[in-house]
């Protein structure tokens, strides 16, 4: 047990526990627990990381008690009502943390103690496993993969900061030994229709995903259910895979895993620009050697004058006529809705894709419903994603349709980087599952905390006109994403018209009615919060552009660009 | 491609986590086969002996 170091504050306490290790997960969960205890109005239990601290500090914690954890050290910080309830609270925390009982009333971990097994003795005794999805701090995982590898085991690692050399060891080793590496930084996977990882309860069918962009593997495959198209295999790589040094290593195997498979007639590449080399093994594939229909989304590849690794892209609309069997998207609209037409064509059918389109008169009219209260003053956009892949689709639709000056933590141009991403700088996306928001936490498509703050942080600014989330549904996600923030969106709407401004919120939901979170009542909430949610992340993005554009963004052109052009929702 | 990665394709899914455990509830919900591991980080050093090892090796 660590050594701890109370605070003077008579309704607040900060311990600081040394060298005291938990999951970012359990120390979620068991601050949930606590803020439920009567009259405790705060818990939080993190590790002792920068941007821990920052949030601690920006949730009225003292400063000179937070600045001593480092990150290896735990920090407990309490507000209650009283000193009394402070006091009687910190002694059932120690126990639960020491394991022993007490008044306890959670577990750290919903699995059984006795369903927690050591590795050693698993190997040695299950025979059957087949994958092992790794979830530890990055710096572990090389050693665990060369283990696994070793013993024949498919891994998919969510982990990040796993360094790239490490990354490449990893995958030629496994290559070697005939192992599928999906990772790292690859939350998402489908095998069979089991989701791993991030992932949604979707249908099983035809189609079939090799991701590099793990909520995009997630957008595609919710938007393809809402289609009635089912998702049997999606493969997520990793978003390293692309890139040069990696080679596409895992892209290749997954590909040609999948043409074997009999089951699928369409595969779908979901990735950022992949740099020239992979972009063109990939074509070779598909070209001269692929059994089945393709759909290739490089996000931002006819837009972005480079691709992931900074070099020159080729106009990838040149492809397309290549070879009928090959359609090139990109955005993950556009790439659902050629995937659907490669489906029409197959089943020599008409599919309708009215579930997941706005027609243009329709978004228009979202818009100018929007943008008729909002004070000339109301400038900029400020987007808080907690699924990266919309971050970036976002960029690359607001830069395609001239909104400047943009700013992100995670530029798609190295010009936009956000200085302190911390604090927005007029039209700002921000990724919340970049580093500086996740070293010690967890990811915020499960800890709404960040966000939360953010929401009525940006609120307060007079020259802000929109807000723009992305609420991910499905398996490792919030039980209630949408639900987290509500209040917080409310108070910031509220914020904003007693200042006399219109703020406008424009939603995007990622996720199938089957989720457990509850797709429409996602959607019923957000709407009776004066929210419109639009079906897809691009439709969102080019509403928020209309909004803050006034007027100068010709739709037509837009939905030419990012969506494709489609007669009344059918495809045929 | 090898046999290995067919069968994964193919096979019922048995699956080691080796981390966060909300990835082992979505497991189970699923009614997949699943089998959490008790992973935790080795020993670390403080900075202090961090500095001295550094020195002496």
């Amino acid at each position: 047990m660590g050594r701890s170091i109370p605070s003077v504050d008579t309704h607040q306490n900060v311990l600081v526990k040394h060298n005291y290790y938990r999951d970012s997960l359990e120390l979620l969960r068991l601050s949930d627990e606590i803020k439920r205890y009567p009259g405790i109005m705060e818990a939080s239990l993190v590790m002792g990381t920068k941007t821990n601290k920052d949030i601690l500090i920006k949730l009225g914690f003292p400063i000179n008690q937070i600045a001593k954890a480092e990150s290896s050290d735990m920090i407990i910080a309490l507000r209650a009502k009283d000193d009394g309830l402070l006091l009687a609270t910190v002694p059932k925390i120690e126990a639960i943390l020491r394991g022993t009982g007490g008044e306890r009333t959670i577990e750290l971990d919903h699995s059984s103690p006795d369903e927690r097994q050591d590795l050693e003795s698993v190997l040695g005794s299950v025979k059957d496993i087949n994958i092992a999805l790794i979830s530890v701090p990055g710096e572990y995982v090389k050693d665990l993969a060369f283990k696994l590898i070793d013993e024949g085991i498919h891994q998919q690692i969510f982990s990040d900061h796993v360094p790239m050399d490490d990354e490449l060891q990893i995958k030629r080793y496994a290559v070697k030994n005939h192992v599928l590496i999906l990772g790292p930084g690859a939350g998402t996977s489908i095998i069979n229709g089991n989701g791993i990882g991030f992932s949604n309860a979707v249908t099983a069918g035809p189609v079939a995903i090799v991701a590099a962009a793990g909520t995009g593997l997630q957008e595609v495959s919710t938007l393809l259910d809402h289609c009635g198209i089912g998702v049997r295999h999606g493969l997520g790589v990793g978003g390293n895979d692309p890139k040069a040094k990696i080679g596409g290593l895992m892209m290749s195997e997954a590909l040609k895993l999948l043409d074997e498979c009999e089951d699928i007639d369409v595969i779908n590449i979901v990735s950022k620009p992949p740099s020239a080399s992979v972009q063109q093994k990939i074509i070779d594939h598909a070209t001269k050697h692929g059994k089945k229909k393709y759909v290739m989304t490089f996000i931002g590849g006819n837009e972005s004058s480079k691709n992931i690794e900074g070099e020159k892209t080729r106009s990838a609309k040149r492809l397309t006529n290549q070879s009928k069997k090959i359609i090139i998207s990109n955005t993950l609209t556009s790439s659902v809705l050629a995937t659907a037409k490669h489906i029409a064509n197959i089943n020599r059918s008409e599919l309708s894709v009215d579930p997941i389109y706005v027609p243009i008169e329709d978004l228009k009219r979202i818009v100018m419903t929007e943008r008729k209260n909002i004070k000339n003053e109301q400038k900029y956009l400020r987007a808080l994603y907690t699924g990266g892949t919309f971050a970036y689709e976002t960029q690359v639709i607001l830069n395609g349709l001239g909104i400047r000056p943009l700013y992100s933590n995670a530029p798609l141009i190295k010009a936009q980087l956000l200085q302190d991403p911390m604090r927005s700088f007029k039209n700002s996306i921000i990724d919340l599952g970049e580093e500086e928001f996740t070293k010690g936490r967890a990811h915020p498509m499960i800890d709404p905390t960040i966000r939360k703050l953010r929401i009525v942080e940006e609120a307060s600014y007079d020259d802000v006109a929109v807000l723009v989330l992305d609420f991910v549904l499905g398996y490792g996600s919030n039980s209630d994403p949408v639900g987290s923030v509500i209040d917080e969106i409310k108070k910031a709407k509220l914020m904003a018209a007693k200042a006399k401004r219109h703020l406008s919120v424009i939603a995007h939901v990622c996720g199938t009615r089957r989720d457990q979170q509850g797709y429409d009542r996602s959607l019923t909430r957000l709407k009776d919060a004066g929210v419109p949610v639009l079906p897809t992340n691009a439709f969102a993005a080019i509403a928020a552009a209309g909004i803050i554009a006034k007027g100068d963004i010709d739709f037509r052109e837009a939905y030419s660009r990012f969506i494709g052009e489609i007669q009344r929702g059918k495809l045929t | 491609m090898t046999n290995r990665s067919k069968k994964l394709l193919d096979s019922d899914l048995t699956v080691l986590n080796i981390g966060m455990s909300i990835f082992y509830d979505a497991l189970k919900v699923q009614n997949v086969k699943v089998i959490q591991i008790d992973w935790k980080p080795g020993p670390t050093l403080d900075k202090l002996s961090e500095e001295i090892l550094s020195k002496i090796m």
